[in-house]
């Protein structure tokens, strides 16, 4: 009897041990995760294929339409490693969802050891979920890092280059060019009139063909601006530049940024909120009524033994 | 789709080749023609040896010629690209250019506002000094 008592207590004590150890683990690592924000898990994923993504504000680039710029900038996201692990992120996440949702389906039925464990499963979920959320938290930043220097990259050079171009001669030159035409053309009527008065009557050849030409050369300079292909970047419908759609671009990376800050701090309060879980698990499984305790104490009661040292 | 990518190569070296044509042919062929033109003017305006009919009559066929030039050279997109000296000063002396044209804005006859532009009056003719520079 005494033999199987001690063996009794040996496995409870065994299972505390066991119990106490993953839960002081689970712990651990659910406060590391709170912690270490800023860990290096985005680059060096588990298969360890680094899931990284380098743009460059190349040349070929910048003589894109802006709106285009946007585009290529997202498929060749989208073609690296580090949108690759993304995807793999989401799915995964989705999976421990699934997991977690189903265990709380779950827990209102089970009792006993049973529910114990349940309890450890889905706090291992959860732990499992938040880390990958954090991996995925990662990647989305860096991610947003870098479309924002390139984004702005992109934009010095524009503004380099029309900078050339406006201190350029040839600019000045077409400026001075342009507005001696507009000056011009305010008096082509008054010139052709004065034409008249000094006896010539007929037009020229060149007057001729080119007022003949200006209205085919007009339609097809407007079914160039027209064209598809050369449409301005628009905005809620209005033609901007491509230095402003640029800037907007730029604008809408840090809204990016500043949500994504917002769900980090959700995600330190739920990391936070599983390590108690954790910790209340702990501390139940320690301290909470010792079977083994109890029917060591109801064995050693002397009441429970006083029959032993009679004969009735 | 093979076709289709060789016409449209086809379309993109037709492109390349009027803009080689364009780039390779003389920038300021008009303006030389205008500041030609300009200089006949002119010299037709201080030739002493012209009956005065011979002189209006040679200047009215150069203010013709000269009226297309003007426009000509206004609208001509290359000059821009010669980054030359000469285009910059034709361009910052509209008034000596384009006398046609800056003229009937001043309504005066190009000669006259040639030289009014340069401010050479009567009277200031009559004090110079012909001499060595």
């Amino acid at each position: 009897m005494k033999a199987k008592t001690r063996k009794k207590t040996t496995m409870y004590k065994q299972l505390h041990l066991t119990y106490t150890q993953l839960i002081k683990s689970l712990s651990l690592a659910v406060i590391l995760t709170l912690i270490c924000h800023t860990t290096l898990a985005n680059e060096v994923p588990l298969g360890g294929v680094i899931a990284d993504w380098k743009p460059v504000a190349s040349d070929k680039l910048i003589k894109l339409p802006a709106n285009i710029i946007e585009k290529r900038v997202q498929k060749d996201f989208q073609a690296s490693a580090m949108a690759t692990r993304m995807v793999e992120l989401d799915v995964t996440m989705q999976d421990d969802v699934n997991m977690i949702k189903s265990i709380i389906e779950l827990m209102p039925e089970l009792e006993g050891e049973a529910a114990k464990n349940q309890r450890f499963e889905l706090l291992q979920y959860k732990s499992d979920y938040l880390d990958a959320l954090q991996e995925s938290h990662n990647l989305h930043q860096s991610a947003l890092e870098k479309k924002q220097t390139l984004y702005k990259n992109v934009l010095d050079k524009l503004r380099l280059q029309s900078g050339r171009m406006s201190n350029s001669e040839t600019y000045k030159i077409q400026q001075a060019q342009v507005a001696a035409r507009q000056r011009m053309e305010k008096v082509i009527e008054q010139v052709d009139q004065s034409l008249m008065h000094l006896g010539i009557n007929k037009t020229s050849p060149y007057t001729d063909k080119y007022s003949k030409n200006l209205n085919q050369i007009e339609n097809l300079k407007m079914a160039i601006s027209r064209h598809q292909a050369n449409q301005s970047p628009q905005m809620n419908g209005v033609d901007i530049t491509s230095e402003e759609y640029l800037r907007q671009l730029l604008m809408s990376v840090s809204t990016e940024q500043s949500l994504l800050d917002q769900e980090t701090l959700m995600l330190s309060y739920m990391a936070r909120l599983v390590a108690l879980d954790a910790q209340a698990l702990e501390y139940e499984v320690a301290y909470s009524d010792d079977n083994g305790n109890k029917l060591m104490s109801e064995i050693n009661t002397p009441s429970a033994v006083t029959t032993l040292f009679y004969q009735e | 789709m093979f076709l289709f990518r060789k016409k449209f190569v086809t379309l993109l070296s037709v492109t390349c080749l009027i803009g080689n044509v364009n780039a390779n042919s003389n920038t300021l062929f008009t303006l030389e023609n205008l500041e030609r033109q300009r200089a006949v003017l002119l010299d037709n305006l201080t030739t002493p040896n012209l009956a005065t009919y011979q002189r209006e009559q040679n200047t009215n066929k150069l203010i013709k010629r000269l009226v297309d030039m003007e426009r000509m050279v206004l609208r001509d997109e290359r000059i821009a690209t010669s980054n030359s000296i000469m285009a910059t000063n034709a361009f910052q002396n509209y008034e000596l250019t384009f006398l046609i044209h800056a003229g009937s804005e001043s309504q005066k006859s190009p000669i006259a506002h040639w030289l009014y532009t340069l401010k050479i009056t009567e009277k200031s003719i009559e004090k110079s000094k012909a001499g060595a520079r």
